[in-house]
């Protein structure tokens, strides 16, 4: 996996490590006769896919991710879902792009 | 393959009868549905999410069931969606019994986790007795699939 999905792949494995980390993940999922996923076994996986990332991209995502908790947001109708601002016309990106939004700096992928 | 689409929450999706007989070629399908024909791509990142959260640990909480489930960047709404395989997949419960019904709960990525599990808790609540689930693989098609899931979720 390289590039673009890895990026998506990163984003999706720091959804589930959210999850693991979360205090009551474990009872609520527990309730339901679900197990928790190992937040060890997630963080590991994800350093193996941080390496396939782009290196200026992964530091965008990282930089977002410190400062808002969530370094990639998906770009709706040329609108950033992280900050609400609606970017213009020619920094949005074809479908399945990225692209960087001006006002909170936040990687936007649209779908 | 006959599927009900009603494009809201409270009115999940229902797949009387799933193709595959493996996990993964399973969650292709109900990816596939989850996200629509127009969106095959992806379904295909969506089903490699899916897949990675098997990874981690089975969501066969075993009795025949499994609750695939994820929130997502490739998921504009909350979706879920219900459906069958009579022959049964190999989801590695932990009672090592073939699945038979299937609940997949995908939510979008801004989703806290709390209200993610609220979602899969609302799910699991609906399939949770042997006589609901007994009544979803009974039921004769999608239609009556669909009455029979809204009456457990009321």
């Amino acid at each position: 996996m390289k590039g673009p999905a890895a990026l998506l792949h990163l984003h999706e494995l720091d959804l589930l490590l959210e999850e693991a980390c979360e205090p009551e993940t474990a009872l609520r999922l527990r309730a339901l006769g679900l197990g928790t996923p190992d937040p060890d076994r997630v963080a590991r996986a994800r350093v193996r896919v941080e390496l396939e990332v782009d290196r200026r991209a992964g530091a965008a995502y990282a930089r977002a991710r410190d400062r808002y908790g969530r370094g990639l947001v998906v770009l709706r109708d040329r609108v950033c879902l992280g900050c609400h601002v609606t970017l213009p016309r020619s920094v949005v990106p074809e479908p399945g792009g990225f692209s960087t939004c001006e006002s909170c700096g936040r990687l936007l992928w649209r779908r | 393959m006959s599927t009900v689409l009603i494009p809201a929450l409270d009115t999940p999706l229902c797949i009387p009868e799933l193709g595959p007989r493996r996990r993964d070629a399973a969650l292709l399908e109900l990816a596939r549905c989850a996200l629509g024909a127009s969106r095959a791509h992806d379904a295909a990142l969506l089903h490699g999410t899916l897949v990675t959260r098997e990874r981690f640990g089975s969501t066969s909480p075993g009795r025949g069931l499994a609750l695939p489930n994820a929130r997502s960047l490739h998921v504009s709404e909350p979706r879920m969606i219900v459906a069958r395989s009579r022959r049964g997949i190999d989801w590695s419960a932990p009672d090592e019994q073939p699945v038979h019904l299937v609940v997949l709960v995908a939510s979008p990525a801004e989703t806290s986790v709390e209200a993610h599990h609220a979602l899969l808790g609302r799910a699991y609540a609906a399939v949770r007795l042997a006589r609901q689930r007994q009544r979803l693989l009974e039921a004769e098609d999608a239609a009556a699939m669909l009455r029979r899931l809204m009456e457990a979720l009321a």
